[in-house]
């Protein structure tokens, strides 16, 4: 155990509450805390996925639509990392009970990419977006969670190819041995926005009209082809909603 | 290890009629490695801390540093700067390390170099030395604030 995270062990002890453990496997342990004064929640992760370097860029950065991570520890076996805790309801859990409205649909997928604008202005590639990685808060916005499988654009660990995200919503270069980039992260998005909209995956079948336009792009087989930053998708989207 | 001052050494290359394999056998110990591993391993032993301990104060990578000290990837000026704040070594084995990378020793007379000199020799933390580097509209090193 390092020392700081034998200090973050303890204060845990003493100044919080164990709520809940929402994850318990080999690879991860993710648990519920909460200040036995302020009542303020926090969410300790201790995952044995070595990407210390992506929460450290994020600590401390605010944005409405991801959760603030508080600090990053790094222990002999595994990383320790400290982060808001997001209320609210998975979108997963929204689609199964058939909640989402089309105008929803457009509102969450601009809230994530919100999200993604700053993870790739920071070289930080999502690679895992999916509906049980998003939160719908109680005011209907949505958050996207989990980076344990993010990377840099940068990086070269081999294990980068370990990691492919969830089959259907992966691009197709997370199979081969391509880097993941921006419009890797932009693929999925595309896979999630047809998913909300008529419950399938783009392969199979796609909106008509100028959502499905869109979709086509964020899913094209090249990825040239797609859109290359989420600011253009943003504003598509955007424009795609004040008028219908 | 027995590391000499700098100021030592080019004083004792300075004497005259000292022949050069005297000198080399006197201060064997105080050469710079150039095989990278060696080296951080030399330095990690003089270090009371443990690796995780060093990480997390020099904010940095677990496995970037890993490759750092094994030898396979090249640290940044600062990243060297940060690594050697948060090992408390002082500032020779700091300045050794960024020659041995080739970068440019820390220089009293540039204001951000100052600041990290005054942060390594006062046995400031990398928070602290970041917080002085903020005032004085410096770039920070760790950006922790």
């Amino acid at each position: 155990m390092s020392k700081y995270s034998e200090f973050i062990e303890k204060t845990l002890e003493s100044e919080y509450t164990h709520l809940q453990c929402f994850k318990n496997d080999d690879s991860i342990k993710i648990d519920l805390y909460k200040h036995t004064k302020i009542r303020k929640k926090l969410v300790l992760i201790r995952s044995k996925n070595r990407n210390d370097h992506i929460f450290r860029i994020l600590r401390g950065i605010n944005h409405p639509n991801l959760p603030t991570v508080f600090d990053v520890c790094a222990c002999d076996d595994y990383l320790m990392v400290l982060e808001s805790y997001v209320e609210g309801e998975s979108l997963s859990k929204l689609l199964q009970k058939g909640c989402v409205t089309k105008k929803q649909a457009v509102k969450y997928t601009i809230d994530v990419c919100e999200a993604l604008k700053t993870l790739h202005e920071k070289q930080i590639i999502h690679r895992d977006i999916k509906p049980e990685n998003i939160i719908i808060s109680p005011d209907g916005k949505a958050i996207l969670i989990d980076l344990q499988a993010a990377r840099l654009v940068t990086d070269t660990d081999h294990k980068d190819t370990i990691n492919l995200g969830t089959v259907g919503y992966a691009a197709p270069e997370q199979y081969g041995v391509h880097q993941s980039t921006p419009p890797t992260d932009i693929y999925a998005v595309g896979v999630l926005l047809n998913e909300l909209i008529i419950n399938c995956h783009p392969t199979v079948r796609i909106p008509s009209g100028k959502l499905g336009k869109i979709i086509s792009k964020c899913t094209e087989t090249q990825i040239y082809n797609r859109y290359q930053t989420v600011d253009k998708l943003i504003a598509d989207l955007k424009r795609y909603s004040f008028f219908h | 290890m027995d590391y000499k001052r700098t100021a030592d050494l080019l004083e004792q290359l300075k004497i005259q009629n000292k022949s050069y394999e005297s000198y080399l056998e006197e201060n064997q110990d105080s050469f710079i490695q150039n095989d990278l591993k060696d080296y951080w391993q030399s330095i990690l032993s003089t270090c009371p801390m443990k690796k995780t301990d060093i990480i997390n104060k020099a904010d940095v990578g677990y496995t970037f540093f890993y490759d750092i000290i094994k030898g396979k990837k090249i640290p940044s000026r600062d990243t060297i700067c940060k690594i050697h704040i948060s090992m408390n070594l002082g500032l020779e084995p700091c300045q050794n390390t960024l020659k041995l990378y080739n970068w440019a020793s820390l220089y009293p007379k540039n204001k951000r170099d100052s600041i990290i000199i005054y942060g390594i020799t006062h046995h400031m933390a990398l928070y602290e030395t970041d917080a002085l580097l903020k005032q004085n509209n410096q770039p920070q090193l760790a950006k922790m604030l």
